[in-house]
């Protein structure tokens, strides 16, 4: 059963127009945004909407290393911009419906939830036209004795509605096995701040869990760890699961309204090369510590999306950013065998939102179907890019260190039952289709996850020569093989997945699977005891490592 | 391990010596008695080895076909001219050896003459290694065990334990502490998944290095059976029956 708690206090009053709707923080955004629509096909010179997320840092850096129209890429392209930063995302509609500006900048949580108010009119049908990133900066923090996305069942969550972690919840419980009507929403206004946001509600013990960004979530869990209690922090809280692992789940784009695409569509074109050249020209320089091109950016970014933190604070919110490029934005709208594609992720924003009960019917957003190769102008690398790297080595030394101290299993896990040969690692991949498919999907959505490929074995032929009274070196020399057996099991399935991603032209990023085996450690049945049983023990397993390994083995980029 | 473990090794260790001592002392000759009790294998610990060692190089993908083997040589002055057949012994077993195995060699008294690296590069030099290697000194068997243990724990660290480890003695089983050796044998077969052969000059069937059940045996002149007795165990059975008896809690 679902239930949103909305609290009475906490009403939205939104003046829009000649409209005034009266909501609670929660509704569905067409319950909230009520003014009218204008047409809107006015020329180059523009507002556009920033949110503040170190992406956003790009079209600043296209500005002119401003938020008003100065020469730089922009100009270059024919564009007058100004930028304001506008958090609110209802008000952002409301300006979009009204053509205050063309544009609408947000997560595709966001575009989503807005999509039963754009959607209804064909002028402001959304055409998503620029990807700017992948999120490595959101997180779920969680009260004390919630140590996986399962634990969440029964618990109350504190999401900010129409905000960027709706979807995020979303995904992370569908993979849980839960859904929305498993837990309590609690709506938050803002996102973060001082006011009526997930990571207070969370402090204020309204909520067991909160989606937050990790700022939030590293102040509440005492810098990461487990909260003391001290210094604002919440005893016993800890970082659930965080968008450095589900890498590959929330990503921020810039969207434009049709009837304004369809007048300007080669000037949006140029608008969207040069924010590819600016990107590239970013993330070049973001990279220098101590280049002054970084340095002016950051203390921007600090001072205008942050509200005047220190310059490092820029820094990090641009780290925090896993930005697209051409080569990203041309993965992700254009090649139908990226498992995280437009469409693909789409689909699963929609029925997140559904299930929150911020949309009706899935709607499917338009994409501006670019030709990439026409946009290369200026760019020096279209070389594909990998979102995450990891260190093998340092992977398997972590997941090591984690087996021994019994941490292992505090995370998603995915039993794989694979009927191999006895004593053998042999097994008839082309039946697993399915199932590889599964696993490909959770790999790219948590592609910056450590995932464990455990293989096991069955235990019936060492109980049997145990009992038989065999020898202790005979005994060690079962016990031996099995293990590595089930390490050899492993590794098949992995070469046998790594093939249908071959062969269904899915990437894969083989270094994200850190293969084990446990030998007759821990077999599903201890002893089995119908051949069922028997084959069950056979086995490999897979799990999703969440919050405990990254810190020595992913490396964003 | 576990400080109970520990304690257990240790008690079991302590008692199976005095067995090993109390039965010693009525042999009617001076081998060993193959009577000790060797106490139990301790599953948990053999799981746990090696203890967590950090290293900077653990393999991500292990291979676990590969064999570890940490070859003691006893070049103690009681092995006189019996050393050369050793050292032939030892070089026949190397060559037995897939090339991608690793092996090292530690003597007794010269000591780690070939730290462990792959059989690929140990076979070209391993002649020319062991050529200065003299029948001198003493017979410490029991810390060269110890050390050919750590030096696979090492291994293993890097491997995540996956592949099969051995230490293979060559000697004539004169050891200096007789009982220093055993609570090493016993420590080896209890508590790691590491295998004791012996390839023995002149031992009798009742010598800790020999004893069945335990270690593996070949004598010096038939170093072509060590495969065979250290041939690997089958995992699984090729088709299930049950043992009923388990479900009823035996």
């Amino acid at each position: 059963m679902r239930s949103l708690i909305r609290p009475l206090s906490i009403v939205l009053a939104l003046t829009l127009g000649t409209g005034t709707a009266v909501a609670e923080t929660g509704d569905p955004l067409a319950e909230v945004v009520t003014s009218p629509v204008r047409d809107c096909s006015g020329g180059t010179t523009q507002n556009m909407p920033l949110i503040a997320w170190g992406a956003d840092g790009v079209v600043v850096h296209a500005n002119g290393n401003s938020l008003t129209p100065r020469p730089g890429l922009l100009q270059q392209a024919g564009w007058e911009l100004t930028l304001s930063v506008k958090d609110a995302f209802a008000e952002q509609v409301a300006d979009y419906l009204g053509c205050d500006t063309p544009f609408l900048r947000g997560t595709l949580g966001m575009l989503m939830a807005a999509a039963p108010v754009t959607e209804a009119d064909p002028r402001t049908e959304q055409i998503v036209f620029f990807k700017h990133s992948w999120s490595a900066g959101d997180g779920i923090v969680a009260a004390e004795g919630i140590q996986r996305p399962s634990d969440l069942a029964g618990k109350r969550i504190a999401i900010q509605a129409y905000g960027p972690h709706v979807d995020f919840v979303g995904r992370v419980l569908a993979d849980a096995g839960l859904g929305f009507g498993d837990v309590t929403v609690v709506w938050a206004e803002d996102l973060t701040g001082d006011g009526d946001t997930p990571a207070n509600l969370f402090a204020e013990g309204q909520a067991d869990a909160a989606a937050v960004i990790l700022p939030d979530a590293r102040f509440v869990t005492s810098g990461g760890t487990v909260g003391t209690g001290a210094e604002g922090s919440v005893k016993g809280a800890t970082i659930l699961i965080s968008t450095l692992e589900a890498t590959s789940v929330i990503s921020d784009y810039i969207a434009v309204r049709a009837d304004y695409f369809d007048a300007h569509r080669e000037e949006i074109a140029q608008l969207v090369n040069a924010l590819f050249r600016a990107e590239e020209a970013m993330r070049g320089f973001m990279a220098e510590e101590g280049n002054p091109d970084r340095a002016a950016l950051a203390q921007l970014m600090a001072d205008e999306f942050l509200g005047g933190l220190p310059a490092e604070e820029g820094v990090f919110l641009w780290m925090d950013a896993i930005t697209d490029g051409w080569s990203g934005n041309a993965r992700h709208f254009a090649d139908a065998a990226d498992p995280r594609r437009f469409s693909v992720l789409g689909q699963e924003v929609a029925a997140s939102l559904r299930g929150a009960g911020m949309i009706d019917f899935p709607h499917e957003l338009a994409a501006a179907e670019w030709d990439f190769t026409a946009l290369t102008d200026g760019l020096t690398n279209l070389d594909d890019r990998q979102i995450a790297l990891f260190n093998p080595e340092k992977a398997a030394q972590a997941v090591n260190r984690l087996r021994r101290t019994g941490q292992l299993d505090a995370n998603t896990k995915i039993d794989f039952q694979v009927y191999f040969e006895p004593d053998t690692p042999e097994f008839p991949a082309d039946l697993y289709a399915e199932d590889f498919a599964t696993i490909l999907r959770l790999a790219s959505t948590y592609s910056g996850a450590i995932i464990t490929v455990e293989g096991h074995a069955d235990p019936l032929h060492f109980l049997r020569r145990e009992k038989e009274g065999a020898a202790k070196s005979e005994l060690r020399g079962i016990r031996t093989s099995t293990q590595n057996l089930s390490l050899q099991r492993a590794i098949a399935v992995v070469d046998a997945l790594e093939n249908f991603a071959g062969e269904t032209g899915i990437r894969v990023n083989r270094d994200q699977f850190i293969v084990d085996g446990v030998g007759i450690s821990s077999p599903a049945y201890n002893p089995p005891t119908t051949e069922a049983e028997w084959r069950q023990n056979m086995r490999v397993v897979f799990r999703v490592l969440t919050a405990q390994a990254e810190a020595t083995t992913f490396d964003p980029l | 391990m576990s400080k109970v473990s520990n304690l257990v090794v240790a008690v079991t260790g302590i008692i199976a010596v005095a067995v090993y001592v109390a039965v010693d002392s009525f042999s009617a000759d001076d081998t060993y008695t193959p009577t000790v009790d060797m106490g139990q294998a301790d599953w948990a610990a053999i799981a746990a080895w090696p203890e967590l060692i950090e290293v900077p190089d653990v393999e991500s993908l292990p291979d676990p076909d590969r064999i570890f083997t940490m070859i003691v040589l006893d070049d103690s002055g009681s092995m006189g001219d019996d050393l050369e057949q050793a050292k032939t012994a030892v070089i026949e077993a190397v060559r037995m050896m897939d090339r991608q195995d690793r092996v090292g060699v530690l003597a007794l008294n010269a000591g780690l003459v070939l730290p462990i690296a792959t059989v690929e590069d140990v076979i070209p030099r391993l002649e020319s290694t062991l050529r200065p290697v003299y029948s001198t000194g003493s017979t410490p068997l029991g810390p060269a065990l110890s050390a050919a243990r750590d030096f696979l724990s090492e291994e293993a660290a890097r491997s995540r334990s996956f592949g099969t480890y051995r230490i293979i003695v060559t000697t004539d089983g004169a050891a200096d502490d007789p009982d220093r050796l055993i609570r090493e044998v016993i420590e080896t077969v209890n508590t790691t998944p590491i295998q004791v052969a012996t390839i023995g000059i002149g031992i009798g069937a009742r010598h800790v290095l020999n004893a069945a059940g335990q270690t593996s045996y070949v004598a010096v002149d038939d170093v072509g059976k060590l495969s065979e007795a250290l041939q690997a165990a089958v995992a699984e059975n090729a088709d299930f029956s049950p043992i009923t008896a388990f479900a009823e809690g035996n």
